[in-house]
């Protein structure tokens, strides 16, 4: 063998061979990255990451979630929402009076606070947001929120730091959707009036033009990679002892697309914060236990979302020439749904999916929602048992190992998910394995989300699906889902008018909260609400996932809730 | 994508009848090692396939909700005093950390493994009892069980489709080739087309429009389908270019002159000799389908949960942590890969039998 | 020759619109479109959806859109991404380049590893060595692509962070490194994906290598060299090395249509940032101009490849001529 080997090696060809493998081989070995140690510290500089490239610097126009987060840093609100309480704090407003008849609110403005560019933020800025937000010609995911009744806010400002805004009637939700941001009328406007609004400040403009008034300025962005803010030196905010805000002196966040890669590039210190998922909780953990990472691990709170399974109501689908489907009859039974509400393995989906890191969820309002939480409402257990007791009494027999209903239709529905959820599958099959024990045929397909979103809100072609919405502090917020009109209800959007007692119920109970200044009194409206979905089982809850967060050891003052930052002016790394 | 046409394979019209008289025995003989070892591993999965009840010790979907990722399971052979029970058994594992999801074995008890009891191959008396040979899956699934069952999709998938592909792409090549003219043009127009569609992602684009609410048997049969109709152009062309060549041939303008119709005269003449060529490039490529199939499941468009298939049983290695803790998920790999390269051998074994004329 | 070209460039723009056209159909197949996305957002009311339609020429009947796609085209203007807000020269021009590195380093590395052995191995016909290394070309050809990928994925985690890294075309702080630092970054990155890509692309050329060495070796022109007495070495290097390069050539060519996504699924498991899945989720997300623009530039790249390798194999291989070329 050694001979051959030798033989092989004397060939020219072979020799050839040879010499390129260990060229390669000493490229790749010589290849070490010499790179500056970690000095986010030194610098001041959090490194974060998205998943996605903003899609705009435009604040009104924002449609996604990350460019949301960004422009969050770059223009200051009018009123901020306090993570902690969940009550509305002082933003650009230092303060504001609601009048005794709760239709007229004031809004006093800071004094003290300036553009980048050096002028003064003034009450002409704030009406001119308005006056964008309400132009129809402006498509903005902002004005729903603003309007009462279908009608926009009458706002006026008296002199240059004070906005009075009209409602037609008392209208709760406002103070935390008028948390708009301002934007500068200095610039704006005259593009606006030149009917330019939609195509300023896309994600091609030089980001040192995007003029705000937040505690970051943006001062580069590379696509797919990244992009730097830098202290705004002017702003507003001081602390305790009258330093000023921010105390970090610029974020750069990474744009990486993929979740596994940014867990990687946390656990390589490229990273300062991480909300990792259940496995990732397990990993870190062990991994600062064994000391390979410096960092913390803190359970900031319960999920604000969770997944439930939903059931198709719409007449629209299932009604055609007068014939009715079984399939309707069905999923508007309660005792059907009940029974197969008894039939989600929770504890199963929390050990098997979430590896243990998740708690039942009972109500579509999370347990976080201190104010709005309904705490009374009792969960449906496991129980395959009462389960098929419940399909008996109500008529639902087994005939030849199938469940068939009272007129000897065989039950059987398709379940749909969106694709590329891992979770998804698999409480979608564990529900599957424990319908199939009761003799119900489920035909699983999961479905691109664009399909999916396709047949929901157009088609109504689909039985069952297993969705999440991401949950809000305003109950109000979540309109779309819980009145009847809405295009996010889901078993039966866009109803003319309410087609059952208890939607109408939903749709006046949520106006009559949404009337109701008093935050505790307005609760008891939406504790009733999710007392009825629970009792209607108009959706079928699964679990909340408890969220963590981890962050490098250095980093002081970072305080993560399930809301977002609380006090992220503060943050700073250890001197 | 396209295969460079300058080295069309030459005819050998008598090929295939040729090996084939001299029966199956003979074949054997003459087959090397390495495709006797391919042809008794795909034997193996057909079997799989077709007997996965009898294969299979348990149940490919019931969920075992307490042993969720479970690793594969140490087989012992029991001293003689016991084998009244039998000769395997294994220790029970139990979790020791839900959250970690370690386990530990129970060395105070044990499970035997029972051969060709209740049906199966071998089972244990309980699936809460039950012996993990190559672990289980995140539901607490046996993973071997849903090999076996997952053969079923993954050694179809490449049969069916080259069925599909190679009638519809003898047939179009050898009527086109045969006929020629306009009808030749424009079908060939179409598979130029067809070959240079960027077929994986066209593949994604047809697998979202598959309709929700088919049992997973029609919805299989649509993805072979779809793989089946791209695919099809590059052999059409080839047997095109056979048996145009073909016509020119004595014989054939023989069985012309005679007054043969053109039915005839494809049927007889033409297909059977470019038999040869085709029967190898099917073998060689269904490890395509098999593959195509893989991916597709892979990234969650092809075969849906709960039923396996070897694509779909791999999806779960896409998150990196569950690939680092339990890396037992990878199995399922081997399996497309000891598929692809048996198919790869025969291939390869058939060319040098049937099409001697062709050297790679 | 000029004939050749120009009937070839003629044919060719059926083609593209043929192909164009399918694929604009397939994905018009799918329900929905880009917007569809944001109908789950409670935020997003239903006429602001409609707004955005109509800004993004959504509402349009599918002819009117493929046509207006492909006045745009002819005037170089690919249209503009939905997702990423930017036009699609630009997007696919930032991803190509990522594409373009992997491609060509996983062809160096396949080919000057097999056409040294394949020559190896052919002149040593049967012994151990040619055993060996044709079972693992064999291996190699077999194994899946993304099972490989799997596989180094693992191998990289289980090697820990001293090792390369496990996927990412660059690492996160790569805009704060010097420009050599850079390079090493990005060849650290690359070697992992390179052996995945190569691997297979290797074992087949190795193959072929053998088996054009083993053809020439015999034919009748070497043994005539042979028998003119020249030396051996002369006989290999000179008579049958340069025959057997001939197909090598065509093949470049060939290869050039699968620069684009020829690695979806690699990409995918390894996190690399090139065209592949960029198309992968333009598909997915519906975002209809980035998969015409990609599928266009897909298409192009490999037609030009074919006519390349065809006008390579005329150049290089006194058999073939144009005329027999335009007749296929």
């Amino acid at each position: 063998m050694a001979r051959r080997l030798k033989d092989t090696c004397a060939h020219p060809a072979g020799r050839g061979a040879v010499g390129l493998l260990c060229l390669i081989a000493a490229l790749a070995a010589g290849c070490e990255v010499r790179r500056p140690t970690n000095n986010h510290a030194d610098q001041q500089i959090l490194y974060t990451a998205v998943g996605a490239d903003p899609q705009t610097f435009n604040p009104i126009l924002v449609t996604d979630a990350v460019s949301g987060e960004l422009l969050g840093d770059v223009f200051e609100s009018l009123i901020r929402v306090n993570p902690v309480t969940t009550l509305p704090e002082p933003g650009l407003a230092q303060s504001w009076d609601i009048s005794p008849d709760q239709k007229t609110i004031t809004f006093h403005l800071r004094h003290d606070v300036r553009w980048f560019d050096g002028h003064p933020l003034t009450a002409r800025d704030v009406l001119f947001t308005l006056k964008v937000i309400y132009d129809p010609k402006v498509p903005n995911s902002i004005r729903p929120g603003l309007l009462v009744d279908g009608k926009p806010l009458a706002a006026e400002a008296p002199d240059d730091y004070t906005v009075v805004v009209h409602l037609p009637k008392p209208f709760a939700p406002l103070l935390y959707s008028i948390g708009i941001p301002v934007i500068p009328a200095h610039i704006l406007e005259p593009v606006w009036k030149a009917g330019n609004f939609n195509r300023v400040w896309g994600i091609n403009t030089p980001p040192q033009k995007i003029i705000g008034d937040g505690p970051y300025k943006l001062t580069r962005y590379v696509q797919n990679q990244f992009i730097r803010m830098d202290r705004n030196d002017d702003y507003w905010m001081t602390d305790e002892h009258g330093a000023r805000l921010p105390r970090l002196h610029g974020r750069v966040v990474q744009v990486i697309p993929d979740a596994n890669a940014t867990y990687l590039r946390y656990q390589y210190g490229q990273l300062d914060v991480y909300a990792p998922r259940a496995e990732e909780v397990l990993d870190i953990r062990q991994k600062i236990g064994t000391g390979r990472l410096h960092a913390r691990l803190r359970q900031i709170g319960i999920d604000t979302g969770e997944l439930f399974f939903c059931f198709n109501r719409n007449p629209r689908h299932y009604v055609k020439n007068g014939v009715t489907d079984p399939k309707l009859t069905w999923f508007t039974d309660r005792n059907f749904l009940r029974a197969i509400a008894h039939l989600v393995d929770k504890q199963a989906i929390i050990n098997l999916v979430y590896h243990g890191l998740a708690v039942p969820a009972v109500s579509d309002i999370s347990p976080e929602n201190k104010l709005f939480y309904n705490p009374n409402l009792r969960d449906f257990d496991y129980n395959p048992g009462l389960a098929s007791e419940i399909f008996e009494t109500a008529g639902y027999h087994m005939v030849n190992g199938r469940r068939t209903d009272p007129q000897g239709h065989p039950i059987e529905f398709n379940l749909t998910a969106p694709t590329g959820r891992p979770e998804a599958d698999q409480i979608c099959a564990i529900l599957k394995q424990d319908l199939e024990n009761q003799g119900i045929k489920v035909d699983y397909q999961p479905l691109e989300f664009t399909t999916l979103v396709e047949k929901i809100d157009s088609s109504f072609d689909w039985d069952c699906v297993l969705l999440g919405l991401t949950g809000t502090i305003d109950p109000n917020d979540g309109s779309n889902f819980y009145r009847s009109s809405g295009n996010l209800h889901l078993w039966n959007p866009n109803q003319p008018r309410p087609a059952t007692p208890w939607e109408a119920e939903i749709d006046r109970l949520m106006d009559a909260g949404a009337s109701e200044m008093d935050p505790q009194k307005r609760a008891p409206y939406y504790w009733q609400i999710q007392q009825i979905l629970h009792d209607q089982l108009a959706i079928i809850e699964t679990v909340r996932r408890k969220d963590y967060v981890s962050w490098t050891d250095s980093l002081e003052n970072y305080q993560p809730t399930v809301w977002g930052l609380y006090k992220p002016e503060w943050i700073q790394f250890k001197l | 994508m396209s295969a460079p046409v300058t080295t069309l394979p030459r005819l050998q019209a008598a090929a295939v009848a040729g090996p084939i008289r001299g029966g199956l025995a003979r074949e054997w003989r003459l087959a090397s090692r390495t495709v006797r070892a391919s042809v008794i591993c795909l034997v193996v999965f057909y079997l799989f396939a077709a007997f996965s009840p009898f294969f299979a010790p348990y149940d490919p979907i019931y969920q075992n909700r307490s042993m969720p990722d479970c690793p594969p399971m140490r087989l012992h052979l029991s001293a003689p005093s016991q084998w009244g029970y039998g000769v395997f058994w294994t220790y029970p594992l139990h979790m020791v950390d839900a959250e970690e999801r370690s386990y530990a074995p129970d060395r105070n008890h044990r499970i035997y493994i029972h051969l060709f009891s209740r049906g199966h191959l071998f089972t244990t008396d309980s699936e809460q009892a039950p012996f993990y040979l190559m672990g289980s899956d995140g539901l607490g699934r046996d993973l071997f069980s849903r090999i076996v069952y997952g053969a079923r999709v993954s050694m179809c998938v490449g049969l069916i489709g080259v069925l599909i592909s190679f009638s519809l792409g003898i047939a179009v090549g050898a009527l086109s080739g045969y006929v020629g003219g306009l009808t030749d043009n424009l079908i060939m127009r179409w598979s130029e087309i067809e070959m240079s569609l960027p077929s994986f992602y066209f593949l994604l684009a047809l697998a979202a429009v598959i309709p929700p609410g088919i049992s997973a048997a029609q919805r299989f049969l649509l993805i072979v389908a779809i793989m089946s109709f791209i695919s099809w152009a590059g052999l059409a062309r080839v047997i095109r270019g056979m048996s145009s060549s073909v016509r020119s041939l004595p014989y054939v303008e023989a069985g012309r002159a005679l007054g043969g119709s053109r039915w005839r005269i494809i049927t007889r003449h033409v297909i059977p000799s470019v038999l040869g060529y085709a029967i190898v490039a099917a073998t060689l490529s269904i490890p395509g389908f098999i593959l195509g199939e893989s991916a597709l499941s892979l990234l969650g468009l092809g075969i849906q949960e709960p039923t396996p298939s070897w694509g779909n049983l791999l999806s779960q290695a896409e998150d990196p942590q569950n690939l680092v803790r339990y890396p037992w998920i990878l199995i399922p790999g081997i399996f497309i890969f000891l598929t692809v390269m048996a198919f790869n051998f025969l291939g390869d074994h058939l060319r040098d039998r049937l099409d001697p004329s062709s050297s790679f | 020759m000029a004939r050749f070209l120009i009937r070839r460039l003629l044919n060719m723009i059926p083609l593209i619109i043929g192909i164009t056209f399918i694929s604009f159909l397939a994905m018009s197949l799918v329900p929905g479109d880009y917007l569809s996305n944001l109908k789950m957002n409670p935020r997003i009311s239903p006429e602001i959806i409609h707004q955005l339609q109509a800004q993004f020429g959504l509402d349009k009947p599918l002819l009117v859109r493929y046509v207006k796609w492909l006045w745009g085209v002819i005037h170089l203007d690919f249209g503009y991404s939905l997702q990423y807000r930017v036009s699609v020269t630009s997007l696919i021009a930032a991803r190509a380049f990522n594409t373009v590195i992997l491609a060509v380093a996983s062809m160096v590395f396949a080919w000057i590893l097999a056409i040294p052995i394949g020559i190896v191995v052919a002149l040593r016909q049967n012994s151990i060595w040619d055993r060996i290394l044709s079972f693992l070309a064999f291996l190699g050809m077999s194994v899946p692509n993304f099972f490989l990928a799997f596989l180094m994925v693992y191998f990289a985690m289980w090697m820990g962070k001293d090792w390369l890294p496990p996927g990412g075309t660059f690492s996160v702080d790569y805009n704060s490194l010097t420009l050599m630092n850079r390079i090493a970054d990005r060849i650290n990155h690359l070697i992992l994906p390179v052996f995945v890509l190569g691997v297979a692309g290797m074992a087949g050329l190795m193959r072929l290598m053998r088996s054009q060495i083993l053809e020439i070796k015999n034919s009748e022109f070497v043994r005539t060299a042979r028998a003119k007495g020249l030396p051996e070495r002369v006989v290999i290097y000179k008579h049958v090395l340069r025959n057997a390069l001939n197909p090598f050539i065509t093949m470049a060519g060939y290869s050039l249509g699968d620069l684009l996504g020829g690695a979806a699924l690699v990409e995918a498991v390894m996190n690399l940032q090139g065209l592949g899945l960029l198309l992968l989720n333009a598909v997915r997300s519906l975002d209809i101009y980035l998969v015409m623009g990609s599928v266009l530039i897909g298409t192009m790249l490999l037609l030009v490849g074919n006519l390349l390798a065809d006008i390579a194999l005329v150049a290089v291989d006194p058999r073939v001529d144009f005329s027999s070329m335009a007749s296929q």
